[in-house]
């Protein structure tokens, strides 16, 4: 009765199509972050050195430093292909999502700073055209949704965690 | 825990067995075009119908050389020659480059529209190669 409570004065004010809508978001986003991570596992030679290394704009020294290191490219290799795997893991199974989408924002801040598709910097081009806004702003704009509302509660693990 | 709520814990659980299925047929798909690739001109393609036998009948040997050409020198045909190994002469200190091994690719010819265009798409002074590449391998030809 008490959890019964909380959930409803979480999720009360949500229709069936806002919660459908938010939770697709929440899977969607998570498949896209378990898929990027998953292919750099599995990847064989795959390292961050030459993105590290073609870093364009104002924090290119930043990211160009990092890349000098061994040990550090080790680390960002690392921490790149098994947190996106497990972030992507946590957001489609709605576990510790707020927590999740933090570093999932992390990562995209990172990733739109290290090619910041702004006036004046030769950033590295892909598919699409961009103007200050690219997909990775757009991803992490999606992220600070997913940590705003409580979709890991609506239809997640999170739900288990709901205490009055 | 009411069945109701272990239910809406776990109701995206199933996405995590749809994903694991779309990568085991991703993967099989790949895996089966990589083999098309290396029976160049054996057989005919099942997986990828503009694959044709005759387009692959010469193989290079793991060391020859790759000749290359590009269509297009904007922006995506310069970031393509910054993958290859080439990069602009105002860019002398190539990014991203360092500690690879040459790719033995040969730059051999590159098409592109020029100005005016009413005056056609052939040989012009105008024609000038935006990408004149600075490594070992480049030798350009305008077409």
């Amino acid at each position: 009765m008490n959890n019964d409570n909380a959930l409803n004065r979480i999720l009360g004010k949500f229709s069936c199509a806002q919660k459908f809508i938010l939770v697709s978001l929440r899977v969607i986003v998570g498949w896209h972050f378990l898929y990027e991570g998953y292919v750099k596992i599995v990847s064989e030679g795959w390292s961050s050195a030459g993105y590290l290394n073609a870093a364009p704009g104002p924090f290119a020294e930043i990211f160009h430093n990092m890349a000098e290191s061994p040990w550090m490219v080790s680390a960002v290799d690392i921490i790149m292909s098994w947190g996106l795997t497990l972030i992507g893991i946590a957001l489609i199974l709605g576990l510790f999502t707020r927590l999740v989408s933090v570093a999932a924002a992390f990562f995209l801040i990172m990733f739109y700073l290290s090619n910041p598709p702004w006036i004046g910097v030769q950033f590295m081009a892909g598919e699409g055209s961009y103007m200050i806004v690219n997909k990775n702003l757009v991803e992490l704009t999606a992220v600070m949704v997913l940590l705003v509302f409580p979709t890991g509660v609506i239809w997640g693990l999170d739900r288990i965690f709901v205490k009055e | 825990m009411k069945r109701r709520d272990f239910l809406k814990a776990a109701a995206t659980t199933p996405v995590l067995g749809a994903f694991g299925v779309a990568l085991y047929s991703k993967e099989s798909h790949d895996k089966a075009a990589r083999e098309e690739i290396l029976q160049l001109g054996k057989k005919v393609s099942g997986t990828n119908p503009n694959i044709l036998k005759r387009n692959y009948k010469r193989s290079a040997p793991a060391s020859g050389t790759i000749n290359i050409g590009i269509v297009g020198c904007g922006g995506r045909g310069k970031s393509l020659m910054r993958s290859c190994g080439f990069h602009p002469p105002e860019d002398p200190q190539p990014r991203g480059l360092e500690g690879q091994e040459s790719l033995n690719l040969k730059l051999t010819a590159f098409f592109d529209l020029s100005s005016p265009i009413s005056t056609g798409l052939s040989r012009l002074p105008a024609a000038q190669p935006r990408c004149t590449g600075h490594t070992r391998n480049c030798s350009i030809k305008a077409i």
